[in-house]
C-alpha cells in the first residue's frame, strides 16, 4: 500500500451528470441479462412461431401478437429480474454501505431499479422489432398503430418497477418466487377477465383481443389502450413514488416529490379504472367516451383489389391481398353457378367485421346491398384462410352459403346461421351441394360436423332438395332465372319446387 | 475537531449499545478497542451517520448530522468500511469502487483517476478487472477499504479493517492508515491491539457501551505494567484497564 497522493477538493456533482455512469454500471451488471437467453426461446416458441400463422395485418399483429404473445412471455422474466435486483442491498448485505454514501436513497434506488429496466425494455423492444419487421416483409397495405406498443412498453415498466418495489420493502428469501407466481397469476386473472363481463377486466392488456381486421377499415381505436396505459403508468409510478417515502430515502423536499410521484400514479390508476367503467363495445372496438376521437370512426379511404370468380368480381381491401386468389377460387363453384340469375349479385366487396370482442368469437356476415346501382354482396374475411386454424375450405363453405343464402332470399345472422323458409333452403342446400359444398343435416351441423347444414331428412325440403340437386345444372339454372324473384318472396313452396 | 461527541447513547429496544460516549478527535489515527458486544460498531454507525443516535449531541467535520443537508457534506467527506462488507458479486474491482465514488457525488469526470490510485493503494491494481466474486475474503477486504478511500475523506470510519489480512497486507495497511492519518480522522475499531499500537495517536478502550479510556497508546500500555494478562505489553495495558473497568462498574 502505497503514500496517499495530496488531498484533492473537488466541489459536489450534481446527481444529474452522475446519473448516467451509475446507470451505465447497473445496467452493465444487472442479472436480467442473463434471462434474455430465456426469453429469446420463449418468444421463438410462442410469439414467433405463432406470427408464422397469422395473416400479416400490422393491427392484428402489432396488437394480438405484441399484447397477448410478447407480454405474458416476458412480463414473469422482467419480474424475477426486478425483484432479484430489489432485494440486492438486503441479500447483499450492502444497506449500511450505501447507506453511508451522499447520494439520497431514493435516486439511488431509481438508479437501481433503472439497470433492471434498461434490460426490460430492450428484450421488450428487441421483441417487437422482430414482430414488426416479419410483419413488414410480407404485410401489402397500411402501417402498424403504436398503441399496443406504448401500451406494452408502460406493462414492462409497471411490472419491473413494481417487482422492484415489492422486494425493496419486503426482501425476504420467499420474496421473488412469491412476487413472480403473483405476475403469472395476475396475468391468468386478466385472462379470466377477459372472459368476463367485468369491465374492469379492460384495464389488463391481456384481456382485449382485437378483429383480424383492427386498423384496416377503420383507424386503430386508441381509447382503450389510452386507459390501459395511464393505469400501468399509474402503478409505476406508485411503486418509484413508494421508494422515495421511508425517512433514508432522501430529504424533506424528495420525500414530498416522492409522496406527489405516489399520489399522482394513484390518481392516473384511479382516473383509468374509472374510464373503463363508462366503456362500451363500439362497431370497431373499445370505447371510452371521454377518450374518444370521432375522427376515429371515420372509415380510411383504399382502393379494392380485385379478381373475377366465375365471372363476379370478388374484391378485398388491399390489406388482405395475399388472400385474394384463394378467396376467389374458392367461391368460384357458387358463383359461376348463380352467375346472371336475377338477383345475383354482381360483385363481391369485402367490408369490416362488426364482431369485435374476440377473434375466435368473430364470425360471418354478408347480405346483398345494392350500391351505386350495382348488386353487391358484402362479405367479411373474419376468419382468414389458414388463420387460427381455419381452412380455405371451411371460408369457401362458409361464404359460399351466405351467398347462396342471401339469393335465394334467406337471412345470416352474425353467427353465420341461416334464416330461410323450406323451399329457400332447399334451393340453398342444392346449390351448394353442386358447388361441392358439403351439406349435412341438422343433427349433424349440432354436432359440429363440417359442412352447411341443410334440410332435415325426411321431411318434404329435404325430397325437394334431392330432387333439385339431381337436375342438371343447366335445368336448374333455368328455373331459378324464372322463378327466382318469387323464391326470395316467400310466394315457393317446397312442392313447386322441380 | 473532525468528532466531538457529547454523552452519545444509542438504544436498540431494551438494549442500549451505546452508553453516554463523550468524545473528541482531530486529525490522527484513533484506535477503537473493545470486547465483543463492547458497542464498537453502533458507535461507527453512528459515526457514519448510517444510523442516528438515540440521545446526545454528535458533530461531524463541524457539522451536525441531524439535518439532511448536513448530513449530505458530512458523508461527501466520509469513507466508511463496514464489519460486514456487503459487496455485488458480478461488479468487477474498477466497477465497485467507482460506484461508491459516484455515490459520494465525485465529479464523474475525477473518478477514473480517484478509483485507479484507490484500486493501486491497497495493492489491488493487478486485479483491477476480476469480479468480485473471484477475490479471496483478504482481497475483499481491501477492495472495501478502496471504497472507503476513494473520495480522500476527512473522516474515514474502518470497522475490523485487517480481518482477513496476511501479515504483508496488514503491515502495508498500516502504513496506508498513518499516511490517511496526517490529513484526515481515522477512525479504527478493531480486535488487534497490535495495529492500534502500530499505527494509531490515540485509542479509546469501549466496554458495555461506555469508553472506559481514552488515551494515548503508550498511556494504554503503562496501565498493564503491573499487572495485566497478555502477550504484549498493550495487550496487558489492554486487559488491565478493562479489568479495573468492570471492577469499578461492579462496585458502583
Amino acid at each position: 500500500m502505497t503514500t496517499p497522493a495530496p488531498r484533492p477538493v473537488y466541489t459536489a456533482a450534481r446527481p444529474v451528470h452522475v446519473a448516467p455512469r451509475l446507470l451505465y454500471i447497473e445496467v452493465r451488471r444487472n442479472v436480467t441479462r442473463w434471462l434474455l437467453p430465456l426469453l429469446a426461446v420463449a418468444f421463438w416458441f410462442d410469439t414467433y412461431r405463432t406470427s408464422a400463422g397469422y395473416p400479416a395485418l400490422w393491427g392484428l399483429r402489432t396488437q394480438d401478437l405484441i399484447l397477448h404473445h410478447v407480454l405474458p412471455d416476458l412480463v414473469p422474466f422482467v419480474a424475477a429480474g426486478a425483484v432479484w435486483t430489489g432485494a440486492r442491498e438486503h441479500r447483499r448485505n450492502a444497506a449500511d454501505l450505501v447507506t453511508g454514501t451522499a447520494w439520497p436513497g431514493w435516486g439511488r434506488r431509481v438508479v437501481c431499479l433503472g439497470g433492471a429496466l434498461g434490460w426490460a425494455l430492450l428484450a421488450y423492444l428487441g421483441c417487437v422489432a422482430i414482430v414488426l419487421v416479419t410483419t413488414a416483409q410480407h404485410a401489402t397495405w397500411g402501417g402498424p398503430p403504436l398503441w399496443p406498443v406504448v401500451t406494452g412498453a408502460a406493462e414492462v415498466i409497471a411490472t419491473c418497477a413494481a417487482g422492484f418495489a415489492c422486494a425493496w420493502f419486503f426482501p425476504g428469501r420467499l420474496a421473488a418466487p412469491l412476487i413472480v407466481i403473483g405476475v403469472f397469476l395476475a396475468q391468468m386473472a386478466g385472462f379470466s377477465l377477459a372472459d368476463s363481463d367485468s369491465r374492469l377486466g379492460l384495464l389488463s392488456p391481456a384481456t382485449h383481443v382485437p378483429p383480424i381486421d383492427v386498423g384496416v377499415f377503420y383507424p386503430y381505436l386508441p381509447d382503450l389502450s389510452i386507459a390501459q396505459t395511464m393505469f400501468l403508468g399509474g402503478v409505476a409510478a406508485v411503486a418509484v413514488g413508494a421508494l422515495g417515502l421511508p425517512a433514508s430515502s432522501g430529504g424533506r423536499r424528495l420525500r414530498a416529490v416522492a409522496a406527489a410521484v405516489t399520489v399522482a400514479g394513484l390518481g392516473s390508476a384511479g382516473t383509468a379504472a374509472g374510464l373503463v367503467g363508462t366503456a362500451y363495445q363500439g362497431t370497431q372496438g373499445v370505447v371510452i367516451p371521454a377518450l374518444h376521437d370521432a375522427a376515429s370512426d371515420r372509415p380510411l379511404a383504399y382502393s379494392p383489389v380485385c379478381q373475377r370468380a366465375g365471372g363476379i368480381p370478388v374484391c378485398v381491401q388491399p390489406a388482405f391481398t395475399v388472400y385474394l386468389p384463394d378467396t376467389a377460387s374458392a367461391l368460384a363453384p357458387l358463383l359461376a353457378g348463380v352467375a346472371g340469375l336475377p338477383g345475383a349479385p354482381a360483385r363481391l366487396t369485402q367490408e369490416a367485421t362488426s364482431c369485435v370482442t374476440h377473434v375466435l368469437g368473430c364470425t360471418f356476415g354478408a347480405e346483398i346491398a345494392t350500391s351505386g346501382g350495382t348488386r353487391a354482396l358484402r362479405f367479411t374475411i373474419a376468419q382468414t384462410p389458414g388463420f387460427y386454424g381455419e381452412n380455405l375450405a371451411a371460408f369457401g363453405q362458409q361464404t359460399m352459403a351466405a351467398v347462396a343464402a342471401v339469393l335465394v332470399g334467406g337471412q345470416v345472422d352474425d353467427a353465420g346461421d341461416v334464416t330461410a323458409d323450406p323451399a329457400q333452403l332447399a334451393v340453398m342446400a342444392a346449390l351448394l351441394l353442386d358447388a361441392g359444398v358439403p351439406v349435412i343435416t341438422p343433427a349433424q351441423a349440432d354436432a359440429d360436423d363440417a359442412g352447411v347444414a341443410g334440410p332435415a331428412p325426411g321431411s318434404a325440403a329435404y325430397a325437394a332438395y334431392r330432387r333439385l340437386a339431381a337436375l342438371p345444372a343447366a335445368a336448374r339454372h333455368a328455373w331459378l332465372a324464372a322463378h327466382l324473384a318469387a323464391l326470395r318472396a316467400g310466394h315457393i313452396t317446397v312442392r313447386e319446387l322441380p | 475537531m473532525n468528532i466531538e461527541l457529547t454523552d452519545l447513547t444509542r438504544r436498540f429496544g431494551r438494549n442500549q449499545a451505546v452508553a453516554g460516549v463523550t468524545l473528541e478527535a482531530g486529525p490522527g489515527v484513533f484506535g477503537l478497542l473493545g470486547p465483543n458486544g463492547a458497542g464498537k460498531t453502533s458507535l461507527l454507525r453512528m459515526l457514519a451517520t448510517v444510523i442516528p443516535p438515540t440521545s446526545g449531541r454528535m458533530l461531524l467535520l463541524g457539522r451536525d448530522p441531524r439535518s439532511y443537508e448536513r448530513r449530505r457534506e458530512i458523508r461527501r467527506r466520509l469513507g466508511y468500511l463496514p464489519q460486514n462488507l456487503g459487496y455485488y458479486p458480478s461488479f468487477t474491482v474498477v466497477e465497485f469502487v467507482e460506484y461508491f465514488a459516484l455515490l459520494k457525488d465525485m465529479p464523474p469526470g475525477r473518478v477514473p483517476v480517484a478509483v485507479a490510485a484507490a484500486v493501486e493503494r491497497v495493492d489491488l491494481g493487478g486485479k483491477a478487472r476480476a469480479k468480485l466474486r473471484t477475490l479471496s475474503g483478504g482481497m475483499l477486504r481491501r477492495v472495501g477499504i478502496a471504497q472507503a478511500i476513494v473520495n480522500d475523506p476527512e473522516l474515514l470510519l474502518l470497522d475490523e479493517p485487517t480481518a482477513g489480512l496476511d501479515p504483508e497486507q496488514r503491515v502495508r495497511f498500516r502504513a496506508l492508515l498513518r499516511d490517511l492519518g496526517q490529513h484526515a480522522t481515522v477512525v479504527v475499531s478493531t480486535h488487534l491491539v497490535e495495529d492500534v499500537g502500530a499505527a494509531c495517536t490515540e485509542v479509546a478502550l469501549m466496554d458495555a457501551g461506555r469508553i472506559v479510556f481514552h488515551g494515548t497508546p503508550a498511556e494504554l500500555t503503562a496501565r498493564g505494567a503491573a499487572d495485566g494478562a497478555g502477550d504484549s505489553p498493550l495487550e496487558r495495558g489492554y486487559t488491565a484497564t478493562l479489568a479495573s473497568a468492570r471492577m469499578t462498574g461492579t462496585r458502583s
